[in-house]
C-alpha cells in the first residue's frame, strides 16, 4: 500500500510529462504562438498566394507597414487582373495604412492612375521621388500620368530614367506605348516583344501579347491582331480586353456570330466594352440591343458619379457620338482643363464638330495629330472636320490615309469614309 | 505590376463588390431522404439592369425560367451518380441600390433524391453564370445525417448574401466546389464557419499592437499620448505572458510549488522584466546595425538557450530533491497550516533552489525570447529617432509580463494553501520532485520545439 502511494506521485509526474510534451512539441495541438517575423514577399507570380501569405502575416503582425504596402500593391494588381473593383477599396484601405512608406506612396499613385486621377497621380509620384529617387516603380507611376496629361516631353525624360534604370517589362511596354503614339509602329513592335519574351507568369504575358494584337489592329492587320487575341486568351482566360478586341476583329473579319458571342460575353465581365458592342449591333440594324447597352452605359456612368469618379474622355466620346453632342463638349472641355492628351484633344475636336462648330473643331483635330501618330479613327474625324469646312482635298487626303492606316477603324465610320470618297471623285 | 496602361477598363463601385457583381451562394442541406439547395443570386446594378432588358414579363415568370436554367446548370454528384435537380420555388426581388438604380436578388430552392444509408461522398459545383465576378459562396449542413471531411462551412460568412465582409485583411470568397462526405447519424460538422482568420485573442492583442505601433509613431508626441502608448505596451506584455508558450507557465507552477516568500516571486517579476527589455534592445539594434542577421534565426536560438536553461534548471532541483530524501520531510505533516513566509523554507527544496539562483535562472530564461511585438515596437520608434522612448515602452512592456507571471503565481499559491493542505498533503513530500520533473520536461519540450523550427 505504501508503495503504491509512493508510486502514485510519480505516475502523475510521468502523465503531466505526457500531457506538456504533447503541447509543446512541434507540430502537437499548442502551435509556436508567435512564428519570427518574416513578411511574406511579394512575387510578380500568383498575387492571390501572395495576398493570403500577406493577410495571415497582417493578423499577427499588424504593425508591419512594408507588408501593408505589399499588400496593398498586390490588391491592386489583384483588381487589374480579375477586373474586381472590391480590391480597389481594399488597396486604398492597405495602403493607407502603410503611408508614408515608400511602396505605399508609389501604390497610391498607381491606384490614382487606375481610377484615372492622373494629377492625384502626379503628385504622388512627385512625392515618392523626392523622397526616394531611387525606387524604380515609382518612374513607371510617373511615366502614366505625364502620358495621359499630355505632357508627352516629360513623360518621355521619366521613362529614359526608367529604362535606364530598370530594363524590364515595366519600363518596355511603357515604352511602346509612348513609340505608337508617335507612329513609330516598328520600334513600339520591337519593345513589346522584347517585354513579351522576358514576361515571367501568363497574366504578363497575356498583357504584352495583346498590345501586340493592338499595334496589329491599328495597322489595319485584323488577321494577325486575332491571333493575337486568341494566343492572350490562351495563356490567361481572364483578359477581358482580349476578349472584346477579339470580338472586334471577328465582326472586321465578317464572322459576326463569333463576334456577337464573344463582346456578350466581354460585357458581363466589363460594361467597358458596351459602347464599343453597342455601336457593332447599331450598325448591323439591331437599333433595340444597341439601345439596351448605351443605357448599361448611362447606368454606370451614374454609379461612378454615385461614387464620384468620373471618366469624362468616355463620357464625352458616347455623348458626342449618341446622346447629345452639347453635353459631350462640356464634358471634354473641362477634361481638357485637366489634362492635355491626344486623346482627349480628339474627342474635344469630334465633339465640337458633331455641335456644329467646325472651325474650332480643326484646332482640336490639329492638336491630336501634333505627336505623328498613325491613328485611323482620329485621321478620320480630322477628314470629316475639313469636309465639313468645305477643304474638300484636305478632306480627301485625311480619309484616304484613314482608309490607309485601318480600314476598320469602327463599324460604321469606313463605310462612310468611302462612300465620300467615291462621292467626291 | 504593369497594369496601370491597362487600366482604361477599371472602374469603381458602391456595391460592396462593385457595381457589376453577380454574387452567390449555395446552401446545401442534407437528410435521409433528400438534399436541398437554397441558391441565391445577388446581382448588383449593372447585371440588373441586363438581365430587366433581357427578361420581360412578371418578375414571377423571370424568376422560374431562371431558377430552371440554374438547376440546368448545377452540378452534383453523390458518388459517381449524379443528382437530378428540381426547382421547389423561385422568388425574385428588386432592391434599391446606388444612384437610384435598383439590384436583385434571385432565391431558387432546388432539391434532388438522395439516399443515405451508407457514408457517401458527395460533389457539389455550381458554375452558373461563372464569367461574372462575385463573392461566390457554398455551405454544407445535415438534418439526421452527419457530414463529415467537408471542404465548406455549416454557416454562411455572409449571412447569405446579406452583409458582406468588408475588412482588409479578407479577400471576397471564391468558392465554386464543395466536397464532403454524409451517412446516416447526427451531429458531426463540416469546417467551421471561417472568413480566413485568426483565433479571438490573437486578433484582439493583434489590434492593440497595432494601436501602439500607431501612437509610437505619432506625427507629434504630446505627454498623455506618450502615457496611453506605455499603458498599451503594460496591457500587451500582460496578455503576452498568458499566452503559451516561453515557459513562462512553468514559473507559475514553480512558484507555487515552492514556499519561497513572495520576494521570492518579486525576484522573478525583475529578472523577467530586465531580461526581456534587455534582450529586445539588443536584438533591436543587431537588426538595425546589421541587415544580414536574420531576426527569425536569432530568435530561434533564443529559444533554445532559454530551453536548454530551463532544462538545466530542472535537473539541478531533481538532482538536489532526490539527494535530500523524502524521509526528512515526515516530521513537517505536523504544521500544514502554519506555512507563511515566516516559515520560511520549512519544507526545503534543496540547496539549489534556496539559494535563489533557480529562481533567476528561470526569470532569464523565461525573459529570453523576446517578443516580436516589443521588438517591432522599439523598431518602429528607432527608426523615427524616438529610441528613448521606445526603450521605456518595451521596459514597460516587460513590467506587463511580470505584472501577469506575479499575480499567477500568488493565485495558485494561495489556491495550493486553501486546497492542497488538506488532501494532498501527503503528496506534500514529493511536491520537490514533482516540480523539478516538471520543469525538466517543459525545458526539453522548449529546446525540442525551438530546435524543430530552426531546421
Amino acid at each position: 500500500m505504501r508503495r503504491v502511494r509512493k508510486a502514485l506521485p510519480l505516475l502523475g509526474c510521468v502523465l503531466l510529462g505526457c500531457a506538456l510534451l504533447a503541447w509543446f512539441t512541434p507540430g502537437a495541438w499548442l502551435r509556436r504562438d508567435e512564428p519570427p517575423p518574416t513578411p511574406p514577399r511579394r512575387t510578380a507570380y500568383e498575387p492571390a498566394a501572395f495576398i493570403d501569405q500577406a493577410q495571415d502575416h497582417l493578423r499577427r503582425y499588424p504593425g508591419d507597414t512594408r507588408t501593408w504596402a505589399d499588400l496593398g500593391g498586390a490588391y491592386l494588381e489583384q483588381a487589374r487582373r480579375t477586373g474586381d473593383p472590391a480590391f480597389y477599396g481594399k488597396a486604398e484601405g492597405a495602403l493607407r495604412r502603410s503611408l508614408p512608406h515608400i511602396d505605399a506612396m508609389i501604390g497610391m499613385g498607381a491606384l490614382a492612375n487606375a481610377r484615372h486621377d492622373f494629377a492625384l497621380a502626379l503628385r504622388w509620384g512627385t512625392r515618392a521621388r523626392s523622397a526616394a529617387p531611387y525606387r524604380w516603380p515609382l518612374y513607371a507611376v510617373l511615366t502614366d500620368a505625364y502620358v495621359e496629361l499630355g505632357q508627352y516631353a516629360k513623360a518621355d525624360q521619366v521613362l529614359r530614367h526608367l529604362l535606364d534604370g530598370r530594363p524590364d517589362l515595366v519600363s518596355f511596354t511603357r515604352a511602346a506605348h509612348l513609340f505608337h503614339l508617335r507612329g513609330q509602329t516598328a520600334r513600339a513592335r520591337e519593345a513589346l516583344e522584347r517585354a513579351r519574351d522576358i514576361a515571367s507568369d501568363p497574366a504578363d504575358y497575356a498583357f504584352c501579347v495583346w498590345q501586340l494584337g493592338e499595334l496589329a489592329w491599328s495597322d489595319g492587320d485584323p488577321r494577325a491582331a486575332l491571333s493575337a487575341y486568341t494566343e492572350a486568351l490562351a495563356a490567361d482566360p481572364s483578359h477581358t480586353p482580349s476578349l472584346a478586341a477579339k470580338a472586334r476583329a471577328e465582326a472586321a473579319l465578317g464572322r459576326l456570330a463569333d463576334a456577337r458571342r464573344d463582346y456578350a460575353d466581354a460585357v458581363t465581365r466589363s460594361p467597358s466594352f458596351v459602347v464599343e458592342y453597342g455601336e457593332l449591333l447599331q450598325h448591323l440594324g439591331d437599333r433595340d440591343g444597341a439601345r439596351r447597352l448605351y443605357a448599361v452605359f448611362r447606368a454606370q456612368v451614374r454609379l461612378q458619379a454615385a461614387n464620384g469618379v468620373s471618366d469624362s474622355l468616355a463620357v464625352g466620346r458616347y455623348e458626342a457620338d449618341h446622346g447629345s453632342p452639347a453635353v459631350a463638349v462640356r464634358e471634354l472641355r473641362a477634361e481638357w482643363g485637366r489634362r492635355r492628351s491626344v486623346d482627349v484633344a480628339d474627342a474635344l475636336g469630334w465633339a465640337l464638330h458633331q455641335a456644329g462648330r467646325h472651325t474650332e473643331a480643326a484646332r482640336y483635330a490639329a492638336y491630336a495629330d501634333r505627336l505623328g501618330g498613325r491613328n485611323a479613327l482620329f485621321a478620320y474625324h480630322r477628314g470629316e472636320i475639313s469636309r465639313a469646312l468645305g477643304r474638300t482635298s484636305a478632306a480627301h487626303a485625311e480619309l484616304t490615309r484613314a482608309l490607309s492606316i485601318n480600314p476598320y477603324f469602327s463599324p460604321d465610320g469606313p463605310p462612310k469614309a468611302r462612300a465620300e470618297l467615291g462621292g467626291a471623285a | 505590376m504593369i497594369g496601370v496602361l491597362a487600366a482604361a477598363a477599371v472602374i469603381l463601385g458602391a456595391h460592396p463588390l462593385g457595381n457589376m457583381s453577380v454574387n452567390h451562394y449555395d446552401g446545401l442541406s442534407v437528410f435521409l431522404d433528400r438534399i436541398e439547395d437554397t441558391a441565391i443570386i445577388d446581382s448588383a446594378e449593372i447585371p440588373t439592369l441586363q438581365q430587366r432588358q433581357g427578361a420581360s414579363g412578371p418578375p414571377d415568370a423571370y424568376a422560374a425560367r431562371a431558377c430552371g436554367e440554374l438547376a440546368g446548370a448545377v452540378r452534383g454528384q453523390v458518388g459517381e451518380q449524379p443528382l437530378a435537380w428540381r426547382v421547389t420555388s423561385a422568388a425574385f426581388a428588386y432592391r434599391p441600390g446606388a444612384a437610384g438604380l435598383p439590384t436583385s436578388r434571385l432565391t431558387c430552392r432546388l432539391a434532388a433524391p438522395l439516399r443515405v444509408e451508407r457514408p457517401v461522398t458527395l460533389t457539389f459545383a455550381n458554375p452558373y453564370r461563372g464569367g461574372a465576378v462575385g463573392w461566390r459562396e457554398i455551405t454544407a449542413s445535415g438534418s439526421g445525417v452527419r457530414l463529415s471531411a467537408s471542404s465548406v462551412p455549416t454557416r454562411s460568412v455572409s449571412g447569405e448574401l446579406h452583409a458582406y465582409p468588408a475588412d482588409l485583411l479578407s479577400s471576397p470568397l471564391d468558392v465554386r466546389q464543395a466536397r464532403f462526405t454524409v451517412e446516416p447519424g447526427s451531429g458531426g460538422l463540416g469546417a467551421p464557419a471561417r472568413v480566413p482568420g485568426a483565433d479571438v485573442l490573437t486578433r484582439y492583442t493583434a489590434l492593440l499592437a497595432d494601436r501602439l505601433n500607431s501612437l509610437v509613431g505619432s506625427d507629434r508626441l504630446t505627454v498623455p499620448l506618450g502615457l496611453l502608448a506605455l499603458l498599451v505596451s503594460l496591457v500587451l506584455g500582460a496578455v503576452h505572458a498568458a499566452l503559451p508558450g516561453h515557459g513562462k507557465t512553468v514559473m507559475a507552477a514553480y512558484l507555487a510549488g515552492r514556499d519561497g516568500g513572495p520576494r521570492d516571486a518579486f525576484a522573478v517579476a525583475a529578472t523577467v522584466t530586465l531580461t526581456h527589455t534587455a534582450g529586445v534592445i539588443v536584438l533591436g539594434v543587431l537588426l538595425s546595425v546589421s541587415a544580414s542577421i536574420a531576426g527569425e534565426t536569432v530568435l530561434g536560438w533564443l529559444g533554445v538557450i532559454s530551453g536548454l536553461l530551463i532544462a538545466a534548471i530542472g535537473t539541478a532541483l531533481l538532482r538536489s530533491a532526490v539527494v535530500r530524501p523524502a524521509s526528512q520531510h515526515g516530521a513537517a505533516d505536523g504544521h500544514a497550516h502554519g506555512h507563511g513566509p515566516a516559515q520560511g523554507h520549512g519544507h526545503g527544496h534543496g540547496h539549489f533552489a534556496s539559494s535563489g539562483r533557480g529562481v533567476v535562472g528561470l526569470g532569464v530564461a523565461g525573459g529570453l525570447v523576446p517578443s516580436p511585438s516589443a521588438l517591432v515596437v522599439l523598431l518602429g520608434a528607432m527608426a523615427l529617432g524616438r529610441t528613448v522612448f521606445g526603450i521605456v515602452t518595451v521596459v514597460c512592456y516587460g513590467l506587463g509580463m511580470a505584472l501577469t507571471l506575479l499575480a499567477a503565481a500568488l493565485t495558485v499559491r494561495r489556491l495550493a494553501n486553501l486546497t492542497l493542505t488538506n488532501r494532498l498533503n501527503r503528496l506534500r513530500p514529493y511536491t520537490a520532485t514533482i516540480t523539478a520533473a516538471l520543469v525538466l520536461l517543459v525545458g526539453i519540450g522548449i529546446t525540442a520545439r525551438a530546435l524543430a523550427s530552426l531546421l
